[in-house]
C-alpha cells in the first residue's frame, strides 16, 4: 500500500478528518513543498561568510583605515542590528517565542559576531584591560547570555556558552589530548557551572528549551577532559572515579527522560577511558585484540537488550 | 533481491511520517494510536543514537576478530591476508543476513556493521591479493581493491538498500580511475562519466517507477551520482586549491564551464521535480562553485569576498522567501511545515557555537599594529583573538 492508499483508508475508517485527508494528501504528492530549512541554511551561512568577511577585512586593512573609522563603523553596524532586534522582537516570555520575522534571529547572531570583532579589535589596538584581556570574555559571555535569553535565540546562547569556556580557559580547538592539568579542572568547572545554571533555569520554568543545549556542552566538556586525563598517562585515579561515576549518571538519566545522545555519551567515553585505564601497561597484541573483542561483545549485547526495551522509537 | 519486503519497507516510511506529522500537530496522539497498529512490521528496530554505538561496535569488533585470526595463526603473508579478508568478508554477510533474517534486525547497527565491514573486506582483498602483481603498474592493487569494494557495496545496497553502501560504491568505483595509468584529465573525465551514466540510468528508471519507496532510493541514488560527476569536475575540490599547470587549458575551460552549468540545471530539474535531494545537493554545489569561482579565474582573492558573498546568499534567501510567500508558487512555500525542520535547526545551532567564523585568519601575534581577529577560545566569537 502507498502512503495516499493507507490515508485513504484511514479516512474510509474516520481516523481521519477530510480536511486532514486533504492537508496530508497534499503533502505526500508535495503539493506543498516546504523550503523553510533551506532558506534557513543560505541565511545561516550569509551571515557566517559576512561576519567572517568583516573580521578579515578589519584584520587586513586596519593600517590603511583609521581606528575611529572601523570602531565607528562596527558600532554603528552593532547599533542597527540591535535596534532591529528590540524594535521587531516579541514581548519577553519564559517559554519558547517564535522569531517575529524570518531574518530576526540571524541579525543578532550577526550583531553578536560583530560586537566580538570589535572587542577584539579595540583591545588589540588600545590594549585597556592588558593582561585582564580575558574579562572580554566574560564581559562578551554576559551580553550574549542576555540576548540569548531575551531574544530566545540558541545560536547566541551557544555562543556564550563557547565564550564562557574560552573565559575558563578551554580552548576546544587545541584541547584535544594535550590539555594540561589547569585545563581539566577549569573544564570540570565550567562543565558543573554549566549544567547548574542549565538545570536551575529549567526548574525556574526560564527557556526550559535550553537546557539540552547547557547539558551537551557540559557533558561533552566534562567527558573529554577525563579521556584526555586518562590518555595523558599522567592522571590521578580521581579522574578515573570521575569518568566511570559520570558516565553511569550520563546512562542512568538519558535512558528514562530519552535523551538517547547522552546514553551514547556515557557508553562511547566510558568505554574508552575504561579501556585506556585496563589496557594500561598491556603490550601484547593478541591480550589487547582479545580485549576489544570480548568487551565489544558485551557492549554490543548490553545495547541490544536496551534498544529492545527501550529504543524501539525512531 | 530485497532482503525486507517492500511493503514492509513502506509501512516503516509511512509510520515514520505519521510519527512526523503528530510531532508537527498535523495529527493528534489518538489518531496517530489508531493509525500505527496498521503498520505493525515484524521487525526489531532501535533509535538512531543506539544504531549509531552499534553498528561503531561491530565494526570494532570485526576488526579486532580478523586481526586476532591472523595473529593467532600467524598469518602474515599477502595472499594468506588476502584469503582472510575475503573469507571474513564472506563470512560478515552471511552474518548480517542471518542478523536480519533470524533476528528481524532492521536498520539495528549490528547487521549493518557486519554488511560494511564486507564492504571493507572485500576492498582489502582485492588490494592485498594482488599487491604482488606488477604486470600493469604499481597502481593495480588499489585499483583491483577499489572495484572489488564497488562491487561489494552495490551489493550490500541490492540486498538490504543501505544508503551508505551505494554511496561507498560509487565512490570506489568512480575512484577507480585514478588508479589507472592515465593522465589526471582523463582520470576526473572517465570518473565523471561513470558517474554520469549511472545518473542518466538512475534517472531514467526512476521516472517509470511508480512505487514510491523505490522512486525515492532511486532519488538518492541519482543525487549521489550527481554530486560525484561534480565533485570530479571541479579541479579545485576538497582542497581549494590546485596548480592549474597540469590540466590543458581546453579542460580547463570545460571544467569551469561545468561548474556552473551542474548547479544550475541540478536546480532545474530539482524545482521542477521537487525532488529535496537534488535541491540540497545542488544548493551546496552553487556554494562551491561561488567559492572556487575566483581561483578558477586566477583572480586575486580580497578580504571583502567573503562579505560580497554573505550578501548574496542573505539576498538571495530574503528575496527568495518573500517571492514564495507573495503567491502560490506551484506549492513551494517558504514557512515551516514539519517539526522535524525545527529540530534540525536547534542542532545546528547547538553544534554553532564550536564553529568559529573569525578564525580563517589568524595567526598568533601579540603586536598591537597586528590586529587579528581571532575567534577567542572555544570559539569565543572573536572576542580574544590572539592579542
Amino acid at each position: 500500500m502507498t502512503t495516499l492508499e493507507h490515508l485513504d483508508d484511514w479516512k474510509r475508517k474516520e481516523i481521519l478528518t477530510g480536511e486532514q485527508h486533504h492537508t496530508l494528501s497534499g503533502l505526500v504528492r508535495k503539493d506543498r513543498f516546504s523550503v523553510f530549512l533551506e532558506l534557513n541554511a543560505l541565511l545561516y551561512i550569509g551571515v557566517l561568510s559576512l561576519a567572517a568577511g568583516i573580521a578579515w577585512t578589519v584584520a587586513e586593512h586596519f593600517t590603511q583605515l583609521n581606528d575611529a573609522v572601523i570602531v565607528g563603523s562596527l558600532t554603528l553596524v552593532f547599533a542597527a542590528c540591535l535596534y532591529y532586534c528590540f524594535s521587531k522582537a516579541l514581548p519577553y516570555s519564559h517559554q519558547s517565542v517564535e522569531s517575529p520575522t524570518f531574518v530576526f534571529d540571524y541579525v543578532l547572531y550577526f550583531a553578536c559576531l560583530v560586537l566580538a570583532t570589535e572587542l577584539g579589535y579595540i583591545e588589540s589596538r588600545f590594549e585597556f584591560l592588558r593582561d585582564a584581556w580575558d574579562y572580554y570574555l566574560l564581559f562578551t559571555s554576559v551580553v550574549f547570555f542576555l540576548f540569548a535569553y531575551r531574544f530566545d535565540n540558541r545560536f547566541v546562547l551557544s555562543l556564550a556558552l563557547s565564550t564562557l569556556a574560552g573565559w575558563f580557559g578551554l580552548k576546544v580547538s587545541r584541547f584535544g589530548f594535550t590539555s594540561t592539568d589547569s585545563l581539566r579542572v577549569s573544564a570540570h568547572i565550567y562543565a558543573g557551572l554549566t549544567a547548574a545554571m542549565g538545570t536551575m533555569l529549567y526548574r525556574s520554568g526560564v527557556k526550559p528549551h535550553f537546557l539540552e543545549t547547557y547539558l551537551h556542552v557540559a557533558a561533552n566538556a566534562v567527558f573529554i577532559a577525563e579521556v584526555s586525563a586518562l590518555s595523558s598517562r599522567s592522571s590521578e585515579w580521581i579522574y578515573f572515579a570521575l569518568l566511570v561515576a559520570f558516565s553511569i549518571a550520563a546512562i542512568l538519566l538519558g535512558i528514562p527522560y530519552r535523551r538517547f545522545a547522552f546514553v551514547v555519551y556515557g557508553i562511547v567515553y566510558g568505554y574508552i577511558g575504561l579501556s585506556i585505564e585496563l589496557l594500561r601497561g598491556v603490550s601484547d597484541t593478541t591480550a589487547v585484540l582479545v580485549y576489544i573483542v570480548v568487551t565489544g561483545i558485551a557492549v554490543v549485547l548490553l545495547i541490544s537488550m536496551l534498544a529492545r526495551r527501550i529504543g524501539r522509537e525512531e | 533481491m530485497r532482503k525486507y519486503g517492500i511493503d514492509d519497507e513502506n509501512k516503516i516510511r509511512v509510520a515514520r511520517l505519521v510519527r512526523e506529522w503528530t510531532r508537527s500537530g498535523l495529527l493528534d496522539k489518538s489518531q496517530m494510536g489508531r493509525m500505527l497498529p496498521d503498520l505493525n512490521v515484524d521487525f526489531r528496530r532501535t533509535n538512531p543514537f543506539l544504531r549509531m554505538i552499534l553498528f561503531g561496535f561491530t565494526l570494532v569488533i570485526i576488526a579486532a576478530v580478523v586481526f586476532l585470526v591472523a595473529d593467532i595463526f600467524r598469518i602474515r603473508e599477502d595472499h594468506g591476508m588476502a584469503g582472510l579478508s575475503f573469507v571474513s568478508a564472506l563470512v560478515c554477510i552471511l552474518l548480517a543476513e542471518h542478523l536480519a533474517g533470524e533476528y528481524g534486525l532492521y536498520r539495528f547497527g549490528v547487521e549493518e556493521g557486519a554488511a560494511a565491514a564486507s564492504i571493507i573486506l572485500a576492498g582489502i582483498a582485492g588490494f592485498v591479493g594482488t599487491s604482488r602483481l606488477h604486470g600493469w603498474q604499481y597502481e593495480l592493487p588499489q585499483f583491483v581493491g577499489l572495484l572489488m569494494a564497488a562491487a561489494a557495496g552495490l551489493a550490500v545496497y541490492l540486498r538490504f538498500r543501505f544508503r551508505y553502501a551505494i554511496v561507498a560504491s560509487l565512490i570506489c568505483l568512480s575512484m577507480a580511475a585514478f588508479e589507472t595509468p592515465a593522465s589526471e584529465e582523463i582520470q576526473r573525465l572517465a570518473s565523471a562519466v561513470i558517474l554520469a551514466c549511472i545518473f542518466v540510468v538512475v534517472r531514467f528508471k526512476r521516472a517509470r517507477q511508480e512505487g514510491e519507496l523505490v522512486a525515492e532510493e532511486y532519488g538518492f541514488v541519482q543525487t549521489a551520482a550527481w554530486l560525484g560527476v561534480y565533485v570530479w569536475l571541479n579541479v579545485l575540490l576538497p582542497w581549494g586549491y590546485v596548480s592549474f599547470d597540469r590540466y590543458s587549458t581546453a579542460f580547463h575551460v570545460f571544467s569551469y564551464a561545468m561548474i556552473w552549468i551542474l548547479p544550475v540545471l541540478g536546480l532545474g530539474m530539482a524545482i521542477r521535480g521537487k525532488d529535496r535531494w537534488m535541491l540540497d545537493v545542488n544548493l551546496l554545489l552553487a556554494l562551491a562553485t561561488l567559492a572556487t569561482n575566483k581561483t578558477y579565474l586566477g583572480l586575486e582573492r580580497h578580504s571583502w569576498d567573503p562579505i560580497l558573498l554573505g550578501v548574496l546568499l542573505i539576498g538571495t534567501a530574503v528575496g527568495m522567501r518573500r517571492w514564495l510567500a507573495s503567491a502560490d508558487r506551484r506549492g513551494f512555500t517558504p514557512l515551516r511545515i514539519l517539526s522535524s525542520d525545527e529540530r534540525r535547526m536547534s542542532m545546528v545551532a547547538t553544534a554553532s557555537g564550536m564553529l568559529n567564523p573569525m578564525k580563517a585568519h589568524t595567526a598568533n601575534s601579540p603586536d598591537p599594529d597586528k590586529f587579528e581577529s581571532g575567534g577567542g577560545r572555544s570559539g569565543g566569537a572573536g572576542a580574544t583573538g590572539t592579542f
